[in-house]
């Protein structure tokens, strides 16, 4: 286990030192986590204009829940910077093998992913006027988690893919972003999905986890609660069954074809 | 005693364009010794870092067997990679981001060393390599020639027997390139193995014990730095002085003629097979007046390039 620990502890610092090429914390607070405040603010006024203010609460809760799932999803970034910068053969070549370093590489998103969203679960409701049942409102922070495991296990699926049709990434990082802020019960809710859709989506991670969200939030037994975060939780670990096989079968791929050394 | 790589019948093919193949290696068999340094001699395209891939396992091969101290490289995958380093040329393959000493710490992690092993290699290599004083500073601000030690250090760093360089000394000026082959011959001394992709003749015949001359994936020859120069100096030139071109035709019909380049200010030089045909060349130059004349033998890389063939930036 020790290794593995060394190997994520090199790879979260290896992570925000690059963050650190684009942000400081200041830029990072007052760019992008405001930012990100002001979006969900945004939608969260949106359906108060055309709704109501249980319409209102519903959109602002699906938006800063999903904020977890948006910082997330960029290791898909992160990781097509390894074919970029050259290490993708290097990192497959050593006695770790490339999953552990893969699976670490986008890590410092998951730490920014979950900052902006309790920071945003702490500061808009009060600041739009929507209030939340408190204390039981604190038991979505360790959901928002979950929520935040099971994204990044998407996130790394979908780099796998990234990863080998050269130059996609942010179409693939916006296509599974869109998907899950599009269909994944954020502002609409997933019932309202012709039931191919509505069946389709159970795969996509937040889905679940939000609804548990909103199940602790509008006081849902327990049981039911617990059966949607086991859902999210199943959901997250096919997810990362997918980018370890993904990510597998890129560097197989790679070392037949030849395509683990070409630069991105 | 077991060699340090010995491939046999070793071929590697890719598909361009679904139907094009092209032949990277053709049934190359070779044998590098342990404790040799070994140079893989060719232009751009002959498939040396094909080689070089396939031995560290990046790449698999085609067809044919490839093993290093005795492990094949395709079936005891995880035993090669203990054992081989992979250094590569070039600016890419180090986290820009990381201060040199934190690239060897992230590295010494996936190479599984505890904690304060890793510490004491890294700075042990960054001292050796002669970067200790610039540890601490970021990879994006090191010149091509400290990048390059850095990927040395980063090679040498689960402390392998055999270390794969792909153009090492590629883009550096010439002091840093000598001290970067002054390592290689310190580390070689350690008794460590190297097999050194280069198309740097002169390299070559200063580090090598031996060479192998490659060229569109086919093996021209393998024997130490001098029997390569013979093989491919066994040409001769001279170099001499005229204004007028039209003296060149006839000269070029000349038995053993290779071949007649133009140099600056009516300057030539004439490329013969042999002796004989020197002697025939210089002959006819007295004979007509050319009284000033040098003999001479191309340098390696003139005479390499001469043998794979004039093919300019095609590969």
């Amino acid at each position: 286990m020790r290794p593995v620990l060394r190997i994520v502890r090199e790879s979260l610092i290896l992570g925000f030192a690059e963050m650190s090429a684009v942000y400081t914390w200041r830029t990072w607070t007052f760019g992008w986590l405001v930012r990100l405040l002001c979006q969900a603010s945004f939608y969260a006024l949106l359906g108060h204009y055309v709704g109501d203010d249980a319409t209102m609460r519903y959109v602002l809760v699906g938006n800063i829940v999903v904020l977890a799932c948006l910082e997330a999803t960029i290791v898909v970034i992160s990781l097509a910077g390894e074919r970029r910068i050259g290490t993708l053969p290097l990192l497959a070549i050593t006695p770790s093998g490339h999953l552990p370093v893969y699976l670490g590489r986008g890590l410092q998103w998951t730490v920014t992913g979950l900052t902006s969203s309790l920071v945003a679960w702490c500061v808009l409701p009060p600041l739009l006027g929507v209030p939340l049942p408190w204390p039981r409102a604190a038991y979505a922070a360790p959901v928002i988690l979950l929520v935040l495991a099971s994204s990044y296990g998407y996130g790394c699926a979908l780099a796998g893919v990234a990863l080998r049709a050269r130059g996609v990434e942010w179409l693939v990082l916006n296509l599974a972003y869109g998907i899950v802020m599009t269909f994944g019960g954020v502002n609409v809710p997933v019932s309202v999905w012709p039931a191919p859709l509505r069946v389709a989506v159970n795969v996509l991670p937040v889905v679940h986890g939000l609804q548990a969200v909103r199940g602790i939030l509008d006081g849902a037994p327990a049981g039911h609660v617990l059966r949607l975060l086991g859902a999210e939780a199943l959901v997250g670990a096919g997810w990362y069954a997918v980018a370890a096989l993904s990510m597998e079968r890129l560097v197989s791929a790679g070392r037949r074809d030849g395509s683990l050394g070409h630069a991105g | 005693m077991e060699p340090a790589v010995h491939t046999s019948g070793l071929r590697r093919t890719y598909t361009r364009r679904r139907r094009d193949t092209v032949v990277a290696l053709d049934e190359l068999t070779l044998t590098i010794a342990q404790n040799e340094i070994h140079g893989l001699l060719g232009p751009n395209g002959a498939g040396k870092t094909t080689l070089v891939k396939i031995l560290s396992t990046v790449l698999l091969p085609s067809a044919g067997t490839a093993r290093v101290l005795g492990h094949d490289v395709v079936t005891a995958t995880k035993a090669v990679r203990s054992l081989v380093g992979l250094v590569l040329g070039g600016d890419r393959g180090l986290y820009d981001r990381l201060t040199a000493r934190r690239n060897l710490l992230f590295w010494g992690a996936l190479y599984r060393l505890d904690g304060r092993t890793a510490r004491a290699r890294a700075d042990a290599l960054l001292e050796r390599v002669g970067l200790a004083d610039r540890a601490g500073d970021p990879v994006e601000a090191f010149s091509r020639g400290m990048r390059q030690r850095l990927h040395l250090a980063r090679g040498l760093l689960h402390e392998p027997r055999v270390l794969f360089l792909d153009e090492p000394t590629s883009g550096l000026d010439p002091v840093a390139a000598a001290a970067f082959r002054r390592l290689v011959l310190d580390l070689r001394a350690e008794g460590r193995t190297f097999l050194l992709a280069t198309h740097d003749m002169d390299e070559a015949a200063a580090l090598c014990d031996r060479v192998t001359l490659i060229d569109r994936g086919r093996m021209l020859l393998t024997g130490d730095p001098a029997r390569a120069e013979r093989f491919l100096g066994d040409r001769e030139c001279v170099d001499f002085a005229h204004p007028d071109p039209a003296l060149i035709g006839p000269l070029e019909l000349l038995p053993g003629v290779t071949g007649v380049e133009r140099g600056d200010g009516g300057t030539w030089r004439v490329h013969t097979a042999d002796r004989d045909a020197t002697r025939r060349v210089l002959g006819w130059l007295l004979d007509r007046d050319v009284l000033t004349a040098r003999h001479g033998r191309p340098t390696l890389e003139e005479a390499y390039l001469r043998a794979v063939g004039d093919r300019g930036m095609r590969v």
